[in-house]
């Protein structure tokens, strides 16, 4: 698995340039992201699925908890948790 | 007879029938019924009397049930914010309808504290050690049961005033329709500032049933929704159809056997065609329901589908009048339309608000919807549109004014339109903006920008700038256009892709 601080850059390249209109460089791991609306039911979708091909790892829905998703580091945290309990 | 009637009754014909299953734990009705007789004692301790006003901001749990319940008791009127918008929206709402006391956690009162320093507030543990207190005797039906509050078109949100009798019409009229019983199994996906919720739970308190609340963090994860469905063994389903369609899409409901659900409601905005027939077709036995009302009028109409054509496009209709209402289209000279015409609907009943906070009542005056129908030869009527700017998201009503209004206040912003795009779980909201900075705000910063005044669903999902806005020959911003451009831009990027 990738290091915590390559997966917080791809998904901010992610978001940035998806969600977002490819110029919120302000955008950092502590940016919150469903407060701020940029992460809503639909994108929801998307990130999943972005992560599942990206990373190959299927995040299960008992973690599908707004905690895990308050910003870019909570997520990363989540898919790295995620990612080593597949593994085992 | 008083909405709080309903629990106190239950709570004597089935003491140990489970009343609430949330997050943590299942409630009988003899516990939720002492639960609320604790609240009500601590309400009045701090001196909450008839007419005062008691706010809940907090994520939906039994305690909020119980919290609303005991301000009934007490004859005070209970207003449920949204725990999802923002404490300067909180504070304004505050304001708006005076509150006296709000209900809320430790963590919320310290965000609040910035903003508003005079608000009371009570916590769960001061609630739940308080010394109980009889409920008052019923209070006249007219009399405020709630307040919920949605989107207002000049900037600032409106409470709905809504008294026991226009409730107890709602409520009636859904139970006798549904046929509901003890043994039923009530969803709570709405959060409890949306008039969906009312059903749910009062609609199990009629009858002794449960209702299992879904758990905002819960509520739009498809593949959750889907596992609560079949692990609770839901009878009654009610959400907006977005939540259903996401299901489908993203849960694989079609690909389990038909769950328990006998009766399956929606309502909110239109159910995509393509996507309802699936469901109907998958679920023989249950009841498919569209509901239709305004949280002005609460349910109005119903349509009860009975078959789909395989070529048929439209959405269902929103049917004909519940028991007790009247509705009817009027056209724009004042007379009523005919089958094949459209018209505005206007509904006429017992549940007919009581009126906005803070202005001259309603009354008995039919209350004009914004809505377009068409009538057809069945006597169904068919939702057309609005006739104003008041958008529908994901069943969500949003004023394009608020939101404008809140774009507006950023200091680079001269002008905004907002608009929708797409429908159902596809919609977006969109915003075409004059800038007086050469580098317009990003879409980030528009994004924490909104946040400030705004509850999530109305955050804007896509920004374009334009040198100046489109005007029609009389003056007027030229939404028309705007949208023509936005389905240009849209069908450019799907061609580009």
């Amino acid at each position: 698995m990738l290091p915590k601080a390559e997966l917080i850059e791809r998904l901010k390249t992610y978001i940035v340039q998806q969600v977002l209109d490819g110029r919120s460089f302000g955008l950092d791991e502590n940016t919150p992201l469903l407060e701020w609306g940029i992460i809503n039911s639909m994108e929801m979708v998307r990130l999943l699925a972005f992560i599942r091909e990206q990373f190959q790892v299927d995040i299960p829905p008992h973690q599908m908890v707004a905690t895990h998703f308050t910003n870019l580091d909570t997520i990363a945290e989540l898919i790295l948790q995620t990612a080593s309990k597949q593994q085992a | 007879m008083n909405i709080q009637h309903l629990l106190l009754e239950a709570a004597q014909k089935w003491p140990d029938h489970i009343a609430v299953k949330d997050a943590e734990r299942e409630y009988s009705y003899r516990e939720l019924d002492e639960l609320a007789g604790r609240f009500a004692g601590a309400l009045a301790a701090r001196g909450i009397r008839p007419g005062d006003r008691v706010g809940l901001w907090l994520e939906k749990s039994a305690s909020v049930i119980a919290m609303m319940q005991a301000a009934l008791r007490l004859h005070a009127v209970y207003v449920p914010l949204d725990p999802l918008s923002p404490p300067a929206r909180i504070a304004t709402i505050l304001h708006d309808c005076g509150i006296s006391l709000l209900f809320t956690s430790e963590e919320r009162a310290e965000i609040l504290s910035s903003i508003e320093e005079s608000v009371q507030t009570l916590f769960l543990a001061e609630a739940s050690t308080a010394q109980a207190v009889s409920p008052l005797p019923p209070t006249h039906e007219d009399e405020l049961a709630y307040i919920l509050y949605t989107s207002g078109s000049t900037g600032t949100p409106k409470g709905v005033c809504i008294s026991h009798r226009n409730a107890l019409a709602f409520i009636n009229w859904a139970v006798e329709e549904l046929q509901a019983t003890a043994t039923d199994r009530f969803s709570n996906h709405a959060p409890f500032h949306f008039d969906l919720s009312v059903l749910d739970l009062y609609g199990a308190f009629s009858v002794g049933a449960t209702v299992v609340l879904i758990p905002e963090s819960s509520a739009y994860v498809p593949a959750r929704l889907v596992e609560l469905l079949y692990t609770e063994k839901l009878t009654i389903w009610y959400s907006v159809p977005s939540v259903l369609t996401l299901m489908m899409e993203q849960g694989c409901l079609l690909e389990r056997e038909p769950p328990a659900v006998r009766a399956l409601l929606f309502a909110g905005e239109p159910f995509p065609l393509k996507h309802l027939r699936r469901l109907y077709r998958h679920w023989p036995g249950t009841r498919f329901l569209n509901l239709y009302g305004p949280t002005e009028t609460n349910v109005c109409t119903f349509y009860e589908v009975k078959a789909i054509a395989d070529d048929a496009t439209a959405p269902v209709p929103i049917g004909r009048a519940c028991s007790g209402d009247l509705v009817w289209g009027q056209k724009e000279d004042g007379t009523p339309i005919h089958v094949g015409e459209t018209g505005e609907l206007l509904v006429s009943g017992p549940t007919v608000m009581a009126g906005y906070w803070g202005k001259e009542p309603h009354g008995k005056r039919p209350y004009a919807t914004g809505d377009l129908v068409t009538l057809d030869a069945d006597g169904n009527y068919h939702y057309r549109g609005r006739r104003d700017q008041m958008l529908k998201l994901r069943g969500y009503r949003i004023e394009t004014g608020e939101v404008e209004a809140a774009l507006l206040a950023h200091p680079a912003i001269s002008a905004a339109v907002v608009l929708a795009e797409g429908e159902g779980i596809e919609g977006r909201l969109v915003a075409f903006l004059c800038c007086t900075t050469e580098e317009p705000p990003s879409l980030l910063e528009l994004k924490k920008h909104c946040a400030k005044q705004l509850p999530r669903y109305m955050i804007i999902d896509a920004a374009y700038t334009l040198p100046t806005l489109p005007y029609t020959r009389n003056g007027k911003i030229d939404r028309l256009a705007l949208q023509a451009q936005l389905t240009q831009r849209r069908n450019h990027h799907v061609a580009k892709s």
